[in-house]
């Protein structure tokens, strides 16, 4: 079976995450292995919320502002 | 980059982001795993292009830990150091205080930052994620240094020393 | 719609209809005959069990009469009110007086079939006439075969054809043999450009739209094929011709410009005949044809007019001046394609600006009879039970139930810890659905909400408001997003969009259960604005905020008011621009709420909505001045091109140099016997990639000048597109008349100016010759465009947003067109967009109007959303305070010690404190680390998930 890799998102509200409704809205496709957390700014990101995400077994960490 | 909705709270999050890419060197995570990109709420194309090139990246990288060569025990056991190493006040002092110097220089250039970690920052991840994964191994009683390294992924050097203040520590 | 329907100050008459108008400005009295809905809409829970049992089928003119519907219906789920209605013409009862089972079937007893006419008597200060457009006429549908040939449609029932509650849940199928159809045709300017129905007008939206409803038939059938007819391409919109070019490239459309004269039906299939620009007949087979319809003024628009008294223009529709471009007259205002055919930011943009206008009227008399909206207390003992999530997976119609297995994901929420009850709502925002929510929250006791649904971008605050109504606290409802990000871009793999969507639920209720109350904070307003920028959009601006009775800082950068509009000369609407220039100067320096500052400049600005604090550099030095609100108005330059040898000649100028020289009247032409204007000379792809919208109409009008000053004088038009939209066609047609030759050509190959001996020529390829030719020219107009400023420092020093042109970002196109991403500052003229003067006029009542709003409330909500110190952790080390971007952290001497403390207005909610807190005692309200490390953790395996479920009934116990 072929790897199918677990990813997660951290996506600033204004930037990423709005971004990513818009490719919805306008129906565009993407691998769906990615699951998101929406935060209100990248600058919320503690390093500690990668290092957890990698602790549960994350095979990738995307942070997007 | 600048057009973030808080000012600057992006720019703070490209610390954060050489921060953690040294914990993952430190821990023996390829820091390709972790990535920090910019669209703004108008690109939904250029989302869709970073998520996706990432998304093929990672497989082609394959599984957490399998791909580094280390089994997940051992991955588990250092991330487990490394997020002590998150929640300790005084790492997060420095890394904060850190985060406040490059703000008041204000030169965000990935050289910059990447320099000033590596001088203020790295020494510190390194130090702390070593000692806290040695103190655990030795209390399991005497290892061979060999072991002591492929468990930890530090050098003889830096195992030396970290087991060199342990014992002062003790002796005190 | 919700939001309107949910305002307590805003009452909604349906099936009403003004009979009759009379009293004065500020004090109209409308006599008001509502007819009976036969339902009552309090006690309609809109169940539906009427409709399903009513016997009495009615053509479904919702659906564009493609389906059957009952005599007892509702028009589509979301509908304001969400109450059913009975149709008298079809009800059995009451044409009759036999069936009543619908009576008998309802619940709540709503039926009320004694229900008789109702006059009510309203007194009201101002009315604002929104009636919207009527359709094209049937003469203009018939000579396309509509009618005849099942498989000719209008683009209106196509719109419903494609939508997925519709009649065929979103499968395109051709009304003849049901077939899939593989070749699909639009037909351009049905109804609009046409002087043969009588609608010789444009109708601006249908090439847009024509654009939208190919791309999504795309989406439906992606084998089929589709051309487009077109005469121009009017995309001349915000952003619109990226937009175009973007789809025709993604989708792979024919543009062909040629006018389709008729249709024929040919062995089950549609023949059109038509001939290209280069003269070549063509003969093709499509499998359906859509007419893309005008739009017409509203059917009874002259009984309408004559009941208020205002005039119509010649098509029918409201007639206005330029300089006051919402007024009908005084008192009566209009939004919307009453006005002329418009889009829907074009017709938002005017109802913020009626809105203003109406308040300029009632000034005195604001916040009188005013209702807020209040809440009931929270309900302290639900607050204060153990965490109880409710889950509400919403099937958004198929939008998200097409994809995702929305039943499975409901079961799966059921099983995770915390929650007690899960459900799948069909629309979870529609009003009864809001309503049911709430009863649901009281019945099972839920103290923590998750919706499966769509954005919180978009949905939160509606949801947020709900859970205020049932007396929970806003902050305790978290959105998982299963539609924008999973079934919408995940439609090809069903069975992975659940997984995700399994698993953004199992995230959100994991943070659900961290969810903490947060406490909603009142600020309150300077009730003054700053303008930036005085030119037209800025001074109209700065009058209506101060004729609503609030201080106006008016800042020009140059010696005198008028920016752009001190060049322009003459309208196309035949107006005198320099008087409205000038009347506007002259309102606006007598104006005793309004400060003019010229040959000054805004330094800096800070604060927040309701409190900004700005520096204005003035030659005296520099002032702070203190106000609620900004407006940006600070304009667009004229583009100056490098090509075209502009600068190089002096027969070379700009269509606004030319104006200055005609202007002059005859004098200023001197001996010309011939110009050449170039359009898009620099723009729509060459040097500015936008187009500018008001340029083809400037050239017209200035060509018509021409020919008036000197009718013997020739005059050339190249062109891409004539963009002469709405009524600005009317002097397309004119010029035409009058002899201005127009030649197109295409972008590959753009016209250039030449030196030749001592002249100038234009050399250009005719497409009607099929070769090149040249031109001697005594003169060489070029329509150069309006350029951004790119460098907007106010746009800079606001941080917000610019598109990739370079103009200010909207907050929402459709929604929030004068208002952009940080809260309390407002954009109208060409600093949003390149328009023409009469638009500019309505954005700035527009902007002024949504300007006012936090002015006149005198207070601002802070959003929950803002860092808070927990005291006790707190080191003092101030890290926080000094990487607060916002300056919103201060630290304080507390009992000897020091402590950072949070300016609550000011703060954003980046969150950037709390991540680098040594002790974690700062944290983002809803944010908080425990809240996001536990949707970390949810993410992780769901093993992790049931280790934690021992630890909860831990803490249980």
């Amino acid at each position: 079976m072929q790897f199918e890799p677990r990813i997660l998102s951290f996506l600033c509200n204004w930037c990423c995450y709005a971004a990513a409704d818009s490719a919805g809205v306008a129906r565009f496709s993407y691998p769906p292995n990615n699951r998101v957390i929406r935060i209100m700014c990248t600058g919320r990101m503690d390093p500690q919320f990668v290092v957890e995400a990698f602790y549960v077994r994350a095979d990738g960490v995307f942070v997007g502002g | 980059m600048g057009e973030c909705h808080y000012q600057s709270g992006n720019y703070e999050a490209l610390v954060m982001a050489e921060t953690v890419r040294r914990i993952l060197d430190t821990v023996g995570i390829n820091r390709e795993r972790f990535t920090i990109d910019w669209a703004s709420a108008a690109e939904g194309p250029r989302f869709v292009k970073l998520l996706t090139e990432f998304t093929e990246k990672i497989k082609t990288m394959g599984p957490l830990g399998e791909a580094e060569g280390l089994d997940w025990e051992t991955l588990k056991f250092r991330l487990e150091a490394a997020r002590n190493l998150c929640k300790n006040m005084q790492f997060r002092a420095q890394y904060g205080n850190l985060a406040k110097e490059i703000k008041k220089l204000g030169d965000y250039s990935p050289e910059n930052i990447s320099q000033a970690i590596e001088k203020k920052l790295v020494p510190q991840i390194r130090k702390r994620i070593f000692e806290a994964e040695l103190k655990e191994l030795i209390a399991q009683g005497p290892q061979a240094v060999e072991v002591l390294r492929e468990k930890t992924g530090a050098t003889e050097e830096e195992i030396g020393a970290i087991l060199e203040t342990l014992k002062k520590k003790e002796k005190k | 719609m919700v939001e309107a329907g949910r305002s307590p100050n805003i009452e909604i008459l349906t099936l009403a209809e003004v009979e009759s108008l009379s009293g004065k400005p500020g004090k109209f009295k409308a006599k008001v005959k509502i007819r009976p809905r036969y339902i009552d809409p309090d006690k309609c829970t809109a169940c539906g069990q009427c409709m399903q049992y009513c016997p009495r089928e009615a053509v479904d003119e919702y659906n564009e009469r493609l389906d059957f519907t009952r005599a007892a219906r509702i028009d589509f789920p979301q509908a304001v009110p969400t109450a059913y209605y009975i149709d008298e013409d079809r009800c059995l009862q009451l044409n009759h007086e036999t069936c009543m089972i619908c009576t008998n079937v309802c619940g709540p007893k709503a039926i009320d079939f004694n229900q008789e006419p109702e006059i009510r008597e309203l007194e009201v200060g101002a009315v604002v006439l929104c009636p919207g457009f009527g359709n094209v006429p049937e003469e203009a549908l018939t000579k396309y075969g509509y009618g005849i040939y099942p498989d000719v449609m209008t683009s209106l029932e196509i719109e419903r054809l494609m939508c997925v509650s519709g009649p065929t849940e979103g499968e395109i199928i051709r009304p003849s043999d049901f077939s899939h159809p593989r070749k699909i045709a639009f037909l351009q300017c049905v109804g609009s450009r046409d002087v043969s129905c009588g609608r010789p007008f444009c109708s601006s939206v249908c090439c847009m739209y024509a654009m939208k409803e190919a791309s999504m038939l795309k989406e439906h059938a992606p084998e089929a094929e589709i051309a487009l007819f077109f005469m121009d391409v009017r995309t001349q919109g915000k952003g619109f011709d990226a937009a175009f070019e973007r789809a025709v490239d993604k989708y792979g459309f024919r543009v062909i410009k040629a006018r389709v004269p008729k249709v024929e039906q040919v062995d089950g299939r549609l023949a059109l005949n038509y001939v290209t620009e280069e003269g070549t007949v063509h003969r093709e087979l499509f499998d359906l044809v859509v007419l893309s319809v005008g739009l017409s003024a509203p059917e009874g628009a002259e009984e309408l007019a004559k009941k208020f008294g205002i005039e119509l223009n010649p098509f029918g529709f409201a007639k206005t001046e330029v300089k006051d471009p919402l007024t009908a007259k005084s008192g009566i205002y209009v939004a919307g394609a009453f006005h002329g055919p418009k889009d829907i930011p074009e017709s938002v943009m005017q109802a913020s600006g009626a809105a203003a206008k109406v308040s300029e009227l009632l000034a005195e008399a604001r916040g009188q009879d005013m209702v807020e909206k209040e809440f009931p207390p929270e309900d302290q003992e639900l607050l204060e039970m153990p965490v109880r999530v409710g889950v509400f997976v919403c099937h958004c119609g198929v939008n998200i139930a097409g994809v995702v297995d929305v039943e499975a994901v409901r079961d799966y929420a059921k099983s995770l810890p915390g929650v007690v009850y899960a459900e799948n709502v069909l629309y979870s925002c529609a009003q009864d659905s809001l309503e049911k929510l709430k009863e649901k929250i009281k019945e099972h006791k839920l103290n923590r909400l998750v919706i499966a649904a769509c954005s919180p971008r978009t949905h939160e605050p509606l949801f947020q408001e709900t859970l205020r109504e049932a007396g929970l606290n806003l902050a305790l409802v978290e959105m998982a997003n299963i539609r924008d990000q999973c079934s919408w871009v995940h439609a090809d793999d069903p069975e992975k969009a659940t997984q995700k969507a399994k698993d953004q639920v199992r995230m959100a209720v994991a943070k659900a259960r961290r969810l903490k109350p947060l406490e909603l904070q009142k600020v309150k307003v300077t009730p003054s604005a700053l303008v930036i920028g005085g030119g037209a959009a800025g001074m109209a601006a700065a009058l209506s905020i101060a004729d609503q009775g609030y201080e106006v800082h008016l800042v020009e950068k140059e010696a005198e008011l008028g920016g752009h509009l001190r060049r322009v000369k003459f309208l196309a609407e035949g107006e005198n621009p320099q008087k409205i220039l000038k009347d506007l100067i002259t309102r606006v320096e007598k104006h005793e709420n309004i400060r003019v500052y010229k040959s000054a400049s805004v330094e800096n600005i800070s604060g927040y909505v309701g409190n900004f604090t700005s520096t204005i550099k003035v030659k005296e030095g520099s002032k702070v001045i203190n106000h609620g609100v900004v407006v940006v108005a600070t304009g667009a330059k004229e583009h100056k091109p490098s090509g075209y040898l502009y600068g190089k000649n002096r027969k070379i100028l700009t269509q606004l140099e030319l104006e200055e020289k005609l202007s002059r009247g005859k004098r200023g032409l001197g001996k010309t016997r011939r110009v050449v204007m170039i359009q898009c000379a620099g723009s729509r792809g060459e040097e500015l990639p936008h187009c500018s919208k008001l340029c083809c109409q400037q050239a017209v009008k200035n060509a018509l000048r021409i020919k008036e000053l000197s009718p013997e004088t020739e005059v050339f038009i190249f062109y891409r597109d004539m963009r002469t939209y709405g009524f600005y066609e009317e002097l397309y047609r004119k010029a035409r008349n009058q002899g201005v030759i127009f030649l197109r050509y295409e972008p590959t190959q753009r016209p250039e100016v030449l030196k030749k001996g001592r002249g100038i020529v234009v050399r250009g390829y005719d497409a009607l010759l099929g070769e090149e030719i040249e031109i001697p020219a005594d003169l060489v107009v070029l329509s150069v465009g309006v350029a951004p400023d790119k460098e907007n420092p106010i746009a800079q020093i606001l941080k917000t947003p610019m598109t990739d042109e370079g103009f200010l970002m909207e907050a929402h196109v459709k929604l929030r067109p004068v208002e952009v991403a940080v809260d309390g500052v407002y954009i109208c003229g060409l600093a949003h967009g390149p328009k023409p003067l009469e638009e500019t006029l309505a954005q700035a009542k527009a902007a002024a109007g949504k300007a006012v709003i936090p002015l006149a409330k005198g207070f601002v909500e802070v959003p929950p959303i803002v860092s808070r110190v927990e005291e006790k952790k707190c080191i003092g080390c101030g890290i926080c305070a000094s990487l607060c971007p916002y300056n919103a952290i201060e630290m304080v001497k507390k009992e000897k010690r020091r402590k950072a403390q949070v300016i609550a207005a000011a703060c954003k909610g980046c969150g950037v404190c709390g991540s680098h807190c040594p002790v974690f005692a700062i944290t983002l309200g809803g944010f908080t680390d425990e809240a996001i490390l536990e949707q970390i953790q949810a993410f992780g395996l769901p093993e992790a998930e049931e280790s934690k479920e021992a630890e909860l009934e831990k803490e249980a116990a």
